[in-house]
């Protein structure tokens, strides 16, 4: 019975993926120059999602009859402001529809009150986009990630992020030279915004790695999670029990939080194998063939982060930030694909094939604004 | 700092056999509005294909808070011009520009 109601679960994942095509998580403080000791905070997500397979109606997908889930910290959760005990839900309520496109926007804003000075990394984290690239990739993951900053500005305020929306999928036409543009727009005056690509920024106390072994690295993370599926053994809530030892040890099914923990093994924020998360031959023998050198360097690699391991925790060990999931440039893209000014430049070569695009909106202050105004106050 | 993550699908379609971009009227559409004040207004799309391709949405990707959106419509004696009708009473707390984004579709 409890293995059934497991892959009932996994279904449910799966299917929900299949159906979901990407969005955003913007938030905004009410007041941006409060002092108070409690911020509030408005968190909207927006997300695009298949027509007609999710219905028009509120509380999307649940609504539908698939599952839903909780923005997840998965960075600085020390800093969360209390977010870990009022989760926000994924859920939301469809606000358009258009059935000749297949597309369904949702969007739901949430009010939440956070500790002043909180920074964490809030993130919605899914299991299986639909086949993306060419040759086609299966259940590759989401990882959304927004950045929730309530310390002040240098200039003594609050910032507001930038705001972005887009609606998905975009349609192109194969062999033409597509430019999408981004819309962005911020709250703030004199505010500078760049978009840029989503990348993955391993943790703290790691070898720095090139960007190719950190996309060979994603790439199986992404193999042994859909054979993890596979073999309905993956866990999402483990007990908490199980999970006491992490911060020195990295258990099974425990929180990546430990330095000993590698992220190649322990997806998202989960360990997958015992023992401090060093790479087994088990992970080796069950990995496909064209997995196994990937999977021998990350061995070389741990030993390597154990040998220079400190001995105090007086520098914190920081997680992982994965904003891309399986949709990281440039494995996602074609090759020709590029980014500038918030346009994307994009030719698709075949038909019928889907593409994930991942990008963050970074807003970029001018210290000068500052300067002057201090020089404006002595005069 | 902040870092507003967008993620979306791109979907490479086949080359359509007529590839003349349908127009949306009307092209720099901002309109005034007033608070409370009920506003009708019709968005058109132009097909400049021949008559084996038709206007078959104009799909309403971004919508405003409250606005309801008709049906599509020919034009009585134009098969090119096809419609719908949005309706709206702006709201005092959608004071400031109010974004409305449109696709026609040809098939």
């Amino acid at each position: 019975m409890y293995s059934g109601l497991l892959v009932l679960l996994c279904w449910f994942i799966i299917i929900q993926g299949k159906h979901f095509n990407g969005g955003t998580i913007t938030w905004a403080p009410m007041d941006p120059y409060t002092n108070a000791s409690l911020i509030g905070i408005t968190l909207t997500q927006s997300y695009s999602w298949t027509y007609p397979y999710i219905k028009c109606s509120t509380n999307v997908p649940v609504s539908s009859g698939f599952g839903s889930t909780t923005l997840r910290c998965v960075v600085d959760c020390n800093t969360d402001g209390g977010y870990a005990t009022k989760p926000i839900s994924t859920v939301t309520d469809c606000i358009s529809y258009s059935a000749s496109l297949s597309m369904l926007s949702a969007e739901r804003t949430n009010n939440l009150t956070l500790a002043k000075d909180a920074h964490f990394y809030l993130a919605n984290l899914g299991t299986a986009w639909v086949s993306l690239n060419y040759p086609r990739v299966s259940d590759l993951e989401w990882s959304i990630v927004t950045f929730i900053d309530l310390r002040k500005r240098p200039d003594g305020f609050i910032n507001t992020p930038p705001v972005v929306k887009i609606v998905s999928p975009q349609y192109v036409f194969v062999n033409t030279t597509m430019a999408i543009k981004i819309p962005v727009s911020d709250a703030n005056a004199g505010d500078d915004v760049r978009c840029r690509w989503s990348v993955y920024t391993s943790g703290y106390r790691r070898r720095r790695r090139t960007a190719d072994d950190e996309i060979s690295r994603r790439q199986q993370s992404v193999l042994q999670f859909s054979q993890k599926y596979n073999q309905g053994r993956y866990r999402r809530d483990p007990a908490a029990d199980e999970c006491k030892d992490c911060t020195s040890t990295c258990k099974k099914d425990c929180k990546c939080d430990c330095d000993t923990c590698d992220t190649s093994v322990c997806v998202k924020d989960k360990c997958d194998v015992d023992v401090g998360c060093s790479i087994t031959t088990t992970i080796i023998s069950t990995a496909a063939t064209t997995a196994t050198t990937t999977a021998t360097a990350i061995v070389s690699t741990t030993s390597e982060i154990i040998g220079t391991l400190k001995s105090t925790s007086s520098y914190p060990v920081r997680q992982a930030i994965d904003e891309c999931g399986g949709i990281c440039y440039p494995g996602s893209v074609p090759s020709t694909t590029s980014l500038s000014n918030c346009t994307l430049t994009f030719t698709g070569t075949k038909a019928g094939v889907w593409y994930g695009i991942a990008l963050q909106v970074d807003f970029v202050i001018y210290i000068y604004i500052s300067i002057s105004y201090y020089i404006f106050a002595y005069i | 700092m902040s870092s507003t993550p967008i993620q979306f699908l791109i979907y490479v379609l086949p080359l359509p056999t007529c590839q003349k971009v349908p127009l949306i009227l009307p092209i720099n559409g901002c309109l005034e509005v007033q608070i409370g004040v009920p506003v009708t207004f019709q968005l058109f799309a132009l097909n400049f294909c021949n008559k084996t391709i038709k206007i078959t949405d104009i799909a309403i990707t971004s919508v405003i808070t409250g606005m309801s959106a008709g049906n599509l419509t020919t034009v009585t004696g134009n098969s090119s011009l096809y419609y719908r009708t949005l309706n709206w009473t702006p709201t005092s707390d959608q004071m400031d520009f109010q974004e409305l984004c449109a696709v026609a579709v040809t098939r």
